[in-house]
This record gives structure tokens, C-alpha cells and sequence, in this order.
């Protein structure tokens, strides 16, 4: 090969070039210490990388919520230790005050230490972590305890049946609660008061029952003035006025024009609008849904196919053509037509040409127009006569179809032709085989002339489908009236796709319609959640209420979960409350208030003022929920016992106070029970702790094999390609400078 | 008998001819680094000889001169021009690919996927401490920070489609002037070799061109019997000896691509039909600015994911904020709206006009289709998305839309973009508007929906890729495997190329050793010639002393 100057130059080039890259490389890794920089290094590493840093990120949150739950779990348990071992002494303590040799100084003495102890336990409740106080369930903003020792959150029966649970994250999917709450340590103790032995309460949930609906699809470009779209619910049939409800493809019907006529229909004492919702549903059809529930029978006459209205173009039509030949005479010829087996008769001394005069196109097409079939029809009634554009007379049948139009001599060539113009309108749609159309109305109205099809014959089941020939036949035979049937002016047949096709037998573009043109309705079984109801008690107080009692409404709280959310409800500071009802009618309002309007509903019926609560079904998919409570006292059981303690031990009433020592067993076997659950708590989050720090060394180290750059080979690899570098230089040093112009002297 | 003096005529020949094979020889030198240049040689051969009545046999006559001829390969310069092709297209792509990496710029400690990483570990910490201000200030800040990248990603990635018209255009006038050059050159040519003479550096110069532009576009070309010289571009004609076409960028009035950036150009011929590029440069080019999809997907595809995830994560994690309760017990809102908008303006805005700026389309009965009450809220949910993503999927019309819950309602809108999206107003101006608590009651203890909304990254039914992170990752890795692709097809494309030009070189590049020889070997041959000049005149003067 010849090599040229130029090609060492370049190729050198090149090869530092490469060298060079190489170098740079290995030394962005040295620097950065990473062996992929760009996904497109390696995008299977890059995908693992990006993974195992999502994982380590989220490790690293995990063991943070692990040390935070710790913590949490940490002050609770200290605090219920510390409870534990504070009711152990109170024990102590009246064991020694229950032993009858006490002297009223040393009572004093317990008394004076117990109410010391008192004050720690009520301390106690109100230990914090991270400003948070641990023992308020959600309300992490308020000390559990008031110095007096009553609650100072929220007490209801909600409230300590739905234990708070505060969660923490500790592993995908894998939460732990860290939250104990006070009200299981301190206890509370129920309220005695007038309200709560009469006031409904419980809870009560919606059954579930069933209702009808019709659905169907309502075409709104029919005209349903001939129809019949009554609507049967329970028996009962209610008349729509149909004769509103013309809708055209121009002018189709509007929603409201539909469901004002069907919420109009009457039955003579009622609207359907009372027993039936009437609404079109999200896919747009249209649902007559049954306000009744039960299951009872719905029906609408109409449930048909509908005939769509189109123009064929595929007709054919028979014609007769020739060249007539205006300069003979045709008195003795024999002109007669024979249109479809009917013979016409053409005058044929009309036509005669002389050698003075031809005939006229004018004089010939009368001649055939005037043609008579001897019963008073002429050949004009069945067909054109004309001469066409290229001059050739034409005879033209004015129905489609194949017909036989044939003349004895011989100036016509007779052929059938499909011609420019054949159109013809049909109607084509589905027709349902297994429905019951005795009680509909399938009437065809062809150029203004209504036929009447036999329905009554026209009954369909799933079991006993109809045939296609029946339902042909029962178009065929519909009868105008007046002797005519529907085959006379329709080919009536069930196309290649099971489509009932009528289609008219004239040329002309004439109207036709069906008079059913109707929504196929279906009746299906909406499940419906029934309201759900409380009304198991009564106001205990005379109508109109006395002022002591008012006082009470006002500042009782009423309780009240509705499908899980809860809220208390009494009457507002200002309302003006005087007898039952306006108490109720506040109620209400408050009601509406707090859980948005019909959501549930507070009625009162007398004498008795017995109340009920109605909770409504408000969203389709949830069966109403409710119940009611009243609100606790917030006085803590425990603090409550220990109170009795120190008023016993003032009055120095030994037995009662040996009688509490079983109580303050049962608190301090409620301590001990939470602290094994507490404790048991901590061993697990000490587990994750210990999982979640292995876990952390071992992806790391993934990570680490994935992305971070081997020094040491990096470093020899980085050396090599240094050599290398070094190499191809004084390589190319060597070659590129001797050259002959060095050694021409 | 020959005359006395035919003895100077022929070693004037050889002089003559000597002197012209060292010009050629200086030429040759003089251009030895001119770039596209073809070394030339002398042809000559003997001239007729002559015959002699007198004598046996014929004389020969000296040297005649022909032509100066190129020495170059046709073929190799063709295979020199269509790998010239291929380096171009895969070199633009190459360096898109590049680009697109770098903006991404994963894996790193500072993309998406960091941002991410902070963005739900601030949820987290919502759900220890979820009546904290401090935290919640740290959930916006982070959910801040989100939107940014994101828009800071939709925004390179729109700049970077600007830059890719703009080179597009520039290219385009590149084929222009390289149409033109040709032209220019052809008429040179022509009109040089109308007497039958050999152009040769004007030829050099347009191989030259034609090399150039064939890095642009894929091109053919062709010299006709009569020496006229034409080149097309995918069957057009592009310069036709003494014409040529022109690329005229027009301005789209409409957008290709849903998310592409207003007034992009579209290339047309001046002659009027539209231009399609086979491969080259400007395919490359064109690829990555327009392709949404394919199998080089540009930079509208990459917009288009990072829209889809930027929408579906958004109106996730909407759904679920709005599905809990803020500090203050009341109903949460959205999280993220478009253009700092409140949660009710965005959503009205939605319903009136988010439809392509028509009314938003229900589709509430598709979507809920096949879920049950008997069914768990998860189980559900899982419907709900699968009926969304094929209903998106089978109709073209949704393509890059998104179906949110609006008002009670399933509806087709808009997707909340990468560029669009902001936190929403409700939420910028009122920390407590966070909705952390799962139950109106909860608040403030209850961080319960700050769980469930950090969990949203774990949810793989969310994307047809898997989660969010499932997301990000298939995108990162993607984009990788086609930028080595190309940037391997570049490489290997560049490896041809420069062997083909290696073996071009070796026949048409000048070798200086060669050139000092062939001045060697012409200089002794002048010399020769000379000599013999001299040697005549001693012998015509030893004939004229003859006389004296």
C-alpha cells in the first residue's frame, strides 16, 4: 500500500487522539471515583444504581422513623413504669390504712403521700416527646390531664372504641403504631344524667333492598308523536304524552323535553315522577328507576329495533330503448307495449309520417304516454316515455325491480339498465326476535299512507325466539285500510346481516317511517342502600321545656358517627329554645352543619317526644352507618378511685378503703398488661432497628459494586494507557520526521 | 537523411517535457496539505516517429505531452461519501443523546430521583410530626422543588428542541450554499474542459463540496455523456448543472407533536414539493426534533414521558391529598395545581375549558366500569386506573391526555405538564391547608394521609412501567441504551469512515518522498536533456570548424 506523509500525520492523530480519550476517562473515574457517569456508561448499572440509591434513601428515612418511634415508645413506656411502680406504693399505702392500728396522724401522713402521688400520676399523663404529648391521641396539642385531674381532650364513646393509631413507616409496607392511649391507663368513668337513659343511642345500619329501573338508549332524532311509550310500575300504567316528543335528525328532541314528558306521565291519580326517578344516566341513557323498593314488575310497551331511513342506490330498473324512426308511417304496425304482462295499447294511426312531414318526438311520446291497458290505465301510471340524452327513445319502468317491458316490432332492443336516478328510500334496523311486541306499535307509514302491522302476532320470548318469516309476513300483510298492504308498495326481508330491511318499491324519494322508534329498555335491579335509623328513645321532658331542662339541651353534647365521621353536635349559645320543636329544628340545623345537608335527619313525633335519627343514603356505594352517644365525663376512672382513696382516708373509713385495695389491683394489672404491650412494641422496633442497619451495610455495599470505580485498576489501567500514550508519540516522532528532503543535499 | 538541427528539436521535447513534470511535481508539493486535494501526473508518450527514405526503419521523434491527470478513486470516493452520510446521522444523534443525558443527568446526586427521594422522605416525617409548621413548610419546600425539576426538565428539554430547529435551519442553508458552490463549480468545469482539457483542481474543489454536503444528506450523483454534472437528494434534484434547488424552512402553524414548542420550521423545496431526508445530518436532526415515537425516539417522546409522569404522579398524589383532612378538620385540596392556581380555579378551569380549551369530556361510566362494592377500595382503585389507561390508550383522540376526577365526575382534560405544574395556591399560602390526617377528627395527631401519600411511590399499578421510581429508572436506562447505541454506531460508522479514507488517501494523497524522487528523477532527466543540447552544439560546431 502507498502511504503518504499525510496519512501517518493523520493516523497518529488519530491514535493520541484515542489515547488521549482513554486517558481522560480513566481519570474522570480516578477523580470522581465512579465507573459510570451517563446512563449510556452502562444502562443496566445505571438502572441498578439509580435503584439501589432509591433504596438507601429510603432505608436512611426508615431508620430515622425506627429512632422517632423508638423514642415515642421509649416516654411511654418510662411513664407507665413509672405509673406502675406510683400505684404499687398507693397500694402499699393503703394496705398500712386499711390495717385498723393506724392512728389519725399516721392516716394523715398516707393521705399527705398519696396526694403527692396523685399529682405524679396526673404528671405523668402529660409526658411529651419532641413537644408532642403522648398520651392525647390525635390531640398531640393538649396535656391529657387538667392539674384537677379530669380529662382535658375530647371523651366519647368514639373516641375509645377508635383508639388512635399513629403509624410509623418502618419498611415498605410495614407499619408499627406507636401510640398508647391514655384514656386505656386513666380510664373514664361513664356520666350519669337524665339524658342518657332516655336519649336514643346505638348504632344502626342501612339494609339493603332492591329497586327496578328501566334503562335504554333514547334516541332523540325519532319522531315518537305515533308511538306508544307508556310505562307500567307495579300494575299501574302511566300514560306519556307522546305527541311532544317529534324529534327530527334536524331538530332532535332535547333531554329536558324527555324527561319532562316521562315525569308528566300520569295514571290518572299520580305522576310517574312520584314512584320513579326519571334521569339519563352517565352513559346517556336514559333510566326509569323505581322509587319503590321491592321488586315488582316495570315494564314499557316499546322496546323495538330501530329502522334507520337511508337511500339505496343499487336499484335497477328496466327500460326499453330504440331508435324510433320518425319518418315512417306506423299506421299499420303493431306498437302495443307489453309492460309487466299488462298489454298497453298504442294508437298507432297517431304516427304517421308523410313525405311532407315527419314526426314529432313530441307526437310519439304521447302516442306511448296515451298507450291504455284497456281497465283505464295508462302506460304513463308505470313508466317513463322519453327520449334520452343521445336521442334514443326510452321507455323507462317507474318501479324498480326487474320487469319485463317488451314490444313486438322489432325498433326496440329491450335491456335493463340501472338507471341514473334509482334511488329509493328503505328503512333498515335490528330487530329483536325474542321481545314481546303485542303491545307495541311497529306501524309503517309509506308516502303518508300508514300501515297497520299486526303486532298481536308478533309475541317473542327467549325460550320461543319469533321467526324471521313471521315478523316478514306480519309487515307484509299490514294492511293501509283500505285494502292495500305494505307488500304492495315494500320488498319486506331480513338482509344478509340479520337486519329487517322494508324497502320501497318506488323510484321516488318518498318519506317512510316507522312509527316506533323507540329505546330499547331493560329492566335491571339497582341495589339501593335503605336509610338507616335510631329511634329507640325519647326526650324526657314536658313540652314546653322548663328552664332546668333547657339548660341541660344546651349543654348536652350529642354524639354522632355517620359512615365513620364523627361529630358532636348541641344547640348554638344564641339559639332561642323553648319547646321540643325548636330544640329539634336546632338539632337540625347543626346537623346540616356538620355533616352537610340530607345527610341525616332529626325528627320528633308526639306525645311521647319520641325522637328519631335518619341517616340517609347518601352515596350509592356505602350502606348509611350511624351511631349515636352521649358524651362522657371527663373524670378519669383512676384519679376518680384515688380521689375516693384520699376522701376515705380523711374520714378515716377503714373498711371502704380496704374494699378500693381490689380496685387499685385492677389498675395496676392494667398497667402491667400495657407495658407488655408497650414492651413488646420496643423488642420489635429494637428488631427493625438492628434489620434496617444490616440492611443499610449491605446495599450500600451493592451500590458500591455497582457504581464506584475499582482505584486500583483504574489506577494500572490509567498507567497502561499513559504508556500507550507515551509509546505512540515517540512513535510517531520517530516516523513522521525523516522524510527524503533530509537526506537530499 | 534527418536535418541537422532535428537532434535540438527532440531534446527540446525533453526539456520541455521535464520542466512541466517538475511544475507538476511543485504543484503537487505546493498542495501536499490542501484538503481534498488529488495529486497529479504528467502522461506523455512518444511522439510518432518518423520514417526516412534514406534508411531502413523509423526515427523516433521525442516526447509528447498529453494531459495532466488525477490520480483518484471514483469508488472510494463514493464509499467514502455514503459512510460520510452515516457519521453524520449518527454523529447529530450522538450528540442530542448527549445533551439529553446531561439535562437528565442521572445517575447523579442531584436529579429527579434525589428530588424524589426528598420529596417523600418529607412525607414521612409529616406523618411523625404531622401538626409540626416546620415540617409541613419542609413538604412544601420539597414539593416545590419537585415541580421545579420537573419544569426545569421539560424546559431544557424545550430549549433543546429550539436549538435542534435552529440547526436544522442552518444546516439547511448549509445544502443551499453547497448547491450553489456546485453550481458555480460546474460552470468553471465546463467551460474549462469545452477544449478537452482536464480541470483537475476545480474538480478537487467540488469532490470536496460534494464530500461536505454528503455529510448533511443522503445524496446521488452523477456526471451525463456531455460532462454536465447533477446531484439529488432522495430522488430530487438538488443541483442540475447549472441550477439547483433550494431548502426553504417554513414556519409550522400548527404543532406536530402535542407538547412541541411553537413555530418550528418544516423544510420545503423552493420548486415546491416537501423534504424528506433518507439519512445524513439532517435526518438525525429531524428525528430528534419530531419523533414522539418510532425507533429513534427524539426529544418529543422524552417530553411526552416526562409529562405522563409528571401528570399521573401529580394527580395521584392529588387524589389522595384530597381524600384527607388539613389542620383545621376540613377537606384537603390538591397538592399541585397548574400556574399556582387554587385548587377550585384549577378545577373549574379544567371543567370549562380543559379540553383542548374546550369543555372537559366525561367518561365517568367507562372508567367506573367493573367496579364493585363488593370489591376492597384497593381493588377498585386498581380498576379504575387499568379502565383510565385503556381508555387513553384506544382512543387517539386522548393521546396526551389525562382522566381526572373532577366534581364527582370521571373527565378527559389536559395533563397537568411538567412545565405547568406549581404547587397549588391554596397550599403556598396556608401550611395548615396540608392535608396530613386521614379523618376530620384526626387533626392535629393523625398523620395517617401522609402515609398513605408516601406510599404512592410504592404503588406499581400506577404507571404501565411500575411505580414512579420503576418510572424514572425505565426512562434513565432507555435513554442510555439509545444514546450507546448511537454513540457505538457513531464510533464504528467513524472506524469505516476513516479506513475508507486511509485507503482514499493512500491513492490520491500527495507522498512527499514520492514527489522528491520523481524531482530527482526529473531534474537528472532536464539535466540529460540539457546534455545532449550541448553535446548537439559540439558536434554542429565541430562541422562548421570543418570548414575553416
Amino acid at each position: 500500500m502507498r502511504i503518504t506523509n499525510n496519512m501517518m500525520t493523520t493516523n497518529l492523530l488519530t491514535n493520541v487522539n484515542k489515547n488521549l480519550e482513554r486517558m481522560s476517562k480513566k481519570q474522570n473515574e480516578l477523580a470522581s471515583g465512579k465507573k459510570i457517569h451517563y446512563a449510556s456508561d452502562d444502562p443496566v448499572l445505571a438502572a441498578k444504581v439509580l435503584a439501589r440509591r432509591t433504596d438507601l434513601a429510603e432505608l436512611d428515612q426508615y431508620d430515622r422513623n425506627t429512632r422517632d418511634a423508638l423514642g415515642w415508645i421509649e416516654i411511654t413506656e418510662k411513664a407507665i413504669e413509672d405509673n406502675g411502680e406510683l400505684m404499687q406504693r398507693i397500694r402499699e399505702l393503703t394496705v398500712q390504712a386499711a390495717n385498723g392500728t393506724n392512728t389519725a396522724e399516721d392516716t394523715q401522713k398516707i393521705q399527705a403521700e398519696v396526694m403527692s402521688l396523685r399529682e405524679q400520676l396526673i404528671s405523668n399523663a402529660n409526658s411529651t416527646y419532641a413537644g408532642r404529648y403522648i398520651f392525647s391521641g390525635f390531640e398531640t396539642d393538649k396535656p391529657l390531664l387538667k392539674p384537677d385531674g379530669s380529662y382535658n381532650i375530647d371523651v366519647d364513646q368514639y373516641s375509645i372504641d377508635n383508639k388512635p393509631i399513629v403509624k410509623y413507616e418502618v419498611g415498605v409496607g410495614e407499619s408499627i403504631n406507636v401510640m398508647t392511649s391514655g384514656l386505656d391507663i386513666y380510664g373514664t368513668v361513664e356520666e350519669i344524667n337524665i339524658m342518657n337513659d332516655t336519649f336514643p343511642s346505638g348504632t344502626a345500619k342501612g339494609t339493603v333492598a332492591v329497586q327496578e329501573k328501566l334503562v335504554g338508549v333514547f334516541d332523540f332524532d325519532v319522531n315518537y308523536t305515533l308511538d306508544n311509550l307508556d310505562v307500567t310500575i307495579a300494575g299501574s300504567n302511566y300514560v306519556v304524552d307522546e305527541s311532544t316528543l317529534a324529534g327530527t335528525s334536524g331538530r332532535p328532541l332535547t333531554k329536558d323535553q324527555v324527561l319532562s314528558a316521562y315525569s308528566d306521565a300520569t295514571n290518572g291519580n299520580g305522576l310517574l315522577s312520584d314512584v320513579a326517578n326519571v334521569y339519563f344516566n352517565a352513559k346517556d341513557e336514559l333510566v326509569i328507576e323505581s322509587k319503590l323498593s321491592g321488586q315488582m314488575s316495570m315494564s314499557q310497551f316499546s322496546s323495538i329495533y330501530t329502522p334507520v331511513s337511508e337511500q339505496r342506490t343499487d336499484a335497477t330498473i328496466s327500460m326499453l330503448k330504440g331508435n324510433f324512426d320518425l319518418t315512417q308511417d306506423y299506421s299499420l304496425d303493431t306498437l302495443d307495449v307489453d309492460f309487466d304482462g299488462t298489454i298497453y295499447n298504442v294508437d298507432e294511426s297517431l304516427l304517421v309520417a308523410t313525405v311532407f312531414t315527419d314526426l314529432t318526438e313530441a307526437e310519439v311520446i304521447a302516442a306511448y304516454e296515451n298507450a291504455d291497458d284497456g281497465f283505464g290505465g295508462v302506460l304513463s301510471d308505470v313508466a317513463d316515455v322519453y327520449y334520452d340524452d343521445n336521442g334514443v327513445f326510452t321507455i323507462e319502468s317507474k318501479t324498480a325491480g326487474n320487469i319485463n317491458i317488451s314490444q313486438a316490432s322489432g325498433i326496440f332492443t329491450s335491456f335493463t339498465d340501472i338507471g341514473l336516478n334509482a334511488t329509493a328510500d328503505r328503512m333498515i334496523g335490528d330487530f329483536d326476535l325474542e321481545v314481546d311486541y303485542s303491545l307495541d306499535t311497529l306501524d309503517v307509514s309509506v308516502s303518508g299512507v300508514s300501515y297497520d302491522v299486526p303486532e298481536a302476532a308478533l309475541i317473542g320470548s327467549t325460550l320461543t325466539p319469533l321467526l324471521q318469516a313471521d315478523v316478514v309476513t306480519a309487515y307484509e300483510n299490514a294492511s293501509d285500510g283500505s285494502g292495500g298492504i305494505l307488500s304492495d308498495v315494500a320488498n319486506i326481508f331480513f338482509d344478509a346481516t340479520g337486519k329487517l330491511v322494508i324497502e320501497n318499491k318506488s323510484l321516488a324519494l318518498e318519506s317512510m317511517s316507522q312509527s316506533s322508534g323507540i329505546f330499547t329498555t331493560t329492566l335491571t335491579e339497582a341495589v339501593v342502600k335503605e336509610e338507616a335509623v335510631i329511634n329507640n328513645g325519647a326526650l324526657p321532658f314536658v313540652d314546653p321545656l322548663l328552664p332546668e331542662d333547657i339548660d341541660i339541651l344546651m349543654d348536652n353534647d350529642i354524639s354522632i358517627v355517620i359512615n365513620g365521621v364523627a361529630r358532636k353536635v348541641k344547640p348554638s349559645f344564641d339559639a332561642v329554645i323553648t319547646d321540643v320543636a325548636s330544640y329539634v329544628a336546632e338539632i337540625n340545623l347543626r346537623l346540616d352543619d356538620a355533616f352537610g345537608s340530607d345527610v341525616v335527619d332529626l325528627s320528633v313525633s308526639p306525645p311521647a317526644n319520641k325522637l328519631t335519627f335518619t341517616a340517609k343514603n347518601t352515596i350509592n356505594s356505602i350502606e348509611p352507618e350511624i351511631t349515636i352517644d352521649f358524651p362522657r365525663t371527663h373524670t378519669s376512672q383512676l384519679i376518680a378511685d384515688i380521689d375516693e382513696l384520699i376522701d376515705n382516708l380523711e374520714i378515716g373509713k377503714h373498711s371502704r378503703i380496704g374494699e378500693l385495695l381490689d380496685t387499685l389491683d385492677g389498675h395496676i394489672g392494667n398497667m402491667l398488661s400495657l407495658r407488655a404491650d408497650i414492651g413488646a412494641r420496643s423488642n420489635r422496633m429494637d428488631l427493625i432497628a438492628l434489620r434496617i442497619s444490616s440492611n443499610s451495610v449491605s446495599f450500600t455495599s451493592l451500590l458500591s459494586d455497582a457504581e464506584d470505580a475499582d482505584m486500583a485498576e483504574v489506577v494500572m489501567e490509567l498507567k497502561n494507557a499513559e504508556n500507550v500514550y507515551q509509546a505512540s508519540l515517540s512513535a510517531g516522532a520517530r516516523i513522521i520526521q525523516p522524510s527524503l528532503i533530509d537526506f537530499l543535499r | 537523411m534527418a536535418s541537422t538541427f532535428f537532434g535540438y528539436s527532440i531534446a527540446k521535447t525533453g526539456l520541455a517535457a521535464s520542466q512541466m513534470m517538475l511544475n507538476t511535481v511543485s504543484h503537487n508539493i505546493a498542495n501536499a496539505n490542501t484538503e481534498g486535494y488529488a495529486r497529479q501526473r504528467i502522461t506523455s508518450h512518444a511522439y510518432a516517429p518518423d520514417t526516412f527514405p534514406s534508411a531502413p526503419g523509423t526515427i523516433g521523434t521525442g516526447v509528447a505531452v498529453d494531459n495532466t491527470q488525477q490520480i483518484r478513486d471514483e469508488f472510494l470516493d463514493f464509499k467514502f461519501r455514503s459512510e460520510t452520510t452515516k457519521v453524520g446521522e449518527y454523529g447529530a444523534l450522538a450528540d442530542t443523546y448527549r445533551t439529553l443525558e446531561s439535562i437528565i443527568n442521572e445517575p447523579s446526586d442531584s436529579g429527579i430521583t434525589t428530588v424524589m427521594d426528598e420529596f417523600f422522605s418529607a412525607m414521612h416525617e409529616l406523618n411523625k410530626n404531622p401538626e409540626s409548621l416546620t415540617t409541613r413548610a419542609l413538604v412544601r419546600q420539597r414539593a416545590i422543588a419537585l415541580t421545579e425539576t420537573v419544569k426545569g426538565l421539560s424546559k431544557s428539554f424545550k430549549n433543546e428542541q429550539v436549538n435542534l430547529d435552529f440547526e436544522v435551519t442552518v444546516v439547511a442553508s448549509q445544502i443551499n450554499g453547497y448547491a450553489k458552490q456546485i453550481t458555480d463549480l460546474n460552470r468553471g468545469i465546463y467551460m474549462t474542459e469545452l477544449n478537452g482539457a482536464k480541470a483537475n483542481d476545480l474538480r478537487d474543489q467540488r469532490n470536496l463540496v460534494v464530500d461536505k454536503l454528503s455529510e448533511l444528506v443522503d445524496i446521488q450523483y452523477y456526471d451525463d455523456s456531455a460532462g454536465r454534472f447533477y446531484v439529488d437528494v432522495n430522488g430530487r434534484s438538488l443541483v442540475s448543472h447549472y441550477t439547483h434547488d433550494e431548502l426553504i424552512p417554513m414556519e409550522r402553524l400548527t404543532r406536530e407533536n402535542p407538547d412541541d414548542v411553537d413555530r418550528l420550521h418544516d423544510l420545503q423545496w423552493k420548486s415546491g414539493s416537501t423534504f424528506t431526508a433518507q439519512s445524513g445530518k439532517m435526518k438525525a436532526l429531524l428525528e430528534m426534533r419530531d419523533n414522539i415515537s418510532g425507533s429513534q425516539k427524539g426529544l418529543p417522546y422524552y417530553v411526552d414521558k416526562i409529562n405522563e409522569f409528571v401528570d399521573v404522579i401529580a394527580t395521584e398524589l392529588n387524589r389522595v391529598h384530597k381524600s384527607g383532612y388539613d389542620l383545621n378538620g376540613d377537606n384537603g385540596t390538591n397538592l399541585f395545581t397548574i400556574n399556582n392556581m387554587s385548587t377550585s380555579d384549577y378545577e373549574s378551569s379544567l371543567i370549562v375549558g380543559g379540553y383542548n380549551g374546550t369543555a372537559a369530556i366525561d367518561v365517568s361510566s367507562a372508567v367506573i366500569a367493573g367496579t364493585d362494592i363488593s370489591l376492597t377500595e384497593d381493588e377498585n382503585n386498581q380498576i379504575i386506573r387499568d379502565n383510565i389507561n385503556s381508555i387513553l390508550r384506544n382512543n387517539p383522540d386522548y393521546t396526551g391526555k389525562s382522566i381526572k376526577y373532577l366534581q364527582g365526575q370521571y373527565m378527559v382534560v389536559d395533563r397537568i405538564t411538567a412545565e405547568d405544574i406549581s404547587i397549588s395556591s391554596d397550599i403556598e399560602f396556608d401550611l395548615d391547608k396540608i392535608s396530613a390526617s386521614a379523618t376530620a377528627e384526626g387533626a392535629p395527631g393523625d398523620g395517617d394521609n401522609a402515609l398513605n401519600l408516601a406510599q404512592i411511590r410504592h404503588n406499581v399499578g400506577l404507571y404501565a412501567w411500575g411505580s414512579p421510581d420503576d418510572f424514572i429508572k425505565s426512562l434513565v436506562s432507555n435513554l442510555g441504551v439509545d444514546a450507546q447505541e448511537a454513540m457505538r454506531n457513531e464510533a464504528n460508522e467513524e472506524v469505516m469512515l476513516s479506513q475508507i479514507d486511509f485507503n482514499r488517501q493512500s491513492i490520491m494523497g500527495v507522498s512527499l518522498d514520492e514527489e522528491m524522487s520523481n524531482m530527482v528523477m526529473f531534474q537528472q532527466s532536464y539535466n540529460a536533456a540539457a546534455r545532449l543540447m550541448s553535446t548537439l552544439t559540439e558536434m554542429i560546431d565541430t562541422v562548421i570548424n570543418l570548414g575553416r
